[in-house]
């Protein structure tokens, strides 16, 4: 009896523990989540599944469409209008690297960090965390399914973004298109 | 003594098969308090001399009825304590209902939590934009950080040629 209920109990803490590494910015999220000065973006495994109904024929955005059919999730949390931006930052880092992925690059650009995160199996890239710290901006964006870097590297390529730039807007960009 | 060994052997079979009377055993005991018993009743002499000098298996030792009383006691205040087992038992039972209900829950609420934040966008195509402007910013930043790391590739390379023509 008391056997059984130890076994269970120990199950019981191996499922939290596997439930809790789902995702490594989970915690991140959940923390965030009624915060309005972040924008939350989540779109499942189910919705990817959707997009391939419409996928363009567009020559020019294929590398793009076929890094996102082989994406099965995605996440992002991010503020440009955050004070202390760069304790965020540094919270998820110390978080992300506590976690069992590998560093992939880590970069400070003026006054603005950023560190991805790769989780690799079997030579398959299966998780990309990348998060940019700024003055007051924070953002934290989680990719898992099947990503190639390379790929992905290749799709800004043929267009000319300034990603930092870029960033700046995404707040804005998304409000757009709701 | 006159007892012939024949009907001690009988005896002591019987003592063996535990059919003897008490006078029978007394007799028996008698036999090898006195004679000298034959090589193959060696081991039964030993036994009944011992006996003989031993009144212990008599008598109830003084402290016997002190020994059992207290015996029986150390019984029953084990089973005074399995009485509570019963209750133990319901006690686990609820932990483990209990801990199971807070499992249950959190994955539940989860779930639930999930599923009302996990998709931000209900209309695929919106989602498919947002994904789109997320890989390319990713792909413009991580292609930011390599373009750095070039640099800094070619300044170590230009490094070495400097150090190399410079001996």
């Amino acid at each position: 009896m008391k056997r059984l209920l130890i076994i269970v109990i120990a199950m019981q803490l191996v499922a939290i523990g596997v439930n809790a590494q789902d995702n490594i910015l989970a915690p991140l999220f959940d923390k965030f989540a009624d915060d309005e000065d972040f924008t939350k973006v989540t779109i499942t495994s189910k919705m990817f599944s959707l997009f391939t109904e419409f996928e363009p024929e567009d020559p020019e955005t294929q590398e793009l469409t076929e890094a996102i059919s082989k994406l099965k999730g995605l996440k992002i949390l991010a503020s440009d209008s955050i004070g202390n931006a760069r304790s965020y930052f540094k919270d998820a880092t110390a978080q992300v690297r506590k976690g069992n992925m590998e560093e992939l690059m880590s970069i400070r650009d003026g006054k603005d960090d950023m560190l991805f995160m790769i989780k690799e199996e079997a030579g398959k890239i299966s998780d990309l965390v990348m998060l940019v710290g700024g003055e007051n901006k924070f953002v934290a964006m989680s990719l898992y399914g099947e990503i190639d870097l390379k790929q992905i590297s290749k799709i800004s390529k043929g267009m000319k973004i300034d990603g930092m730039k870029y960033l700046e807007n995404i707040d804005n960009e998304g409000d757009d298109q709701e | 003594m006159l007892m012939e060994s024949t009907t001690i052997r009988e005896l002591v079979e019987k003592y063996w098969n535990g059919e003897t009377s008490l006078e029978e055993e007394a007799q028996l005991q008698q036999y090898f308090s006195q004679e000298e018993a034959p090589a193959d009743l060696k081991k039964e002499a030993t036994l009944f001399r011992y006996y003989q000098s031993n009144t212990r298996f008599r008598t109830l030792d003084e402290r016997f009825d002190e020994q059992l009383t207290q015996r029986i006691e150390r019984k029953q205040s084990r089973q005074r304590w399995l009485t509570y087992q019963p209750l133990l038992r319901i006690a686990a039972a609820i932990v483990f209902v209990v801990l199971a209900a807070i499992l249950f829950r959190t994955e539940w609420m989860g779930e639930t939590n999930s599923v009302a934040v996990k998709d931000t966008y209900e209309d695929p195509r919106l989602a498919y934009e947002q994904t789109k402007e997320a890989l390319l910013l990713v792909s413009s930043l991580m292609n930011e950080g390599t373009q750095h790391m070039q640099e800094l590739e070619t300044f170590s390379e230009a490094q070495e040629t400097v150090k190399t023509q410079i001996p």
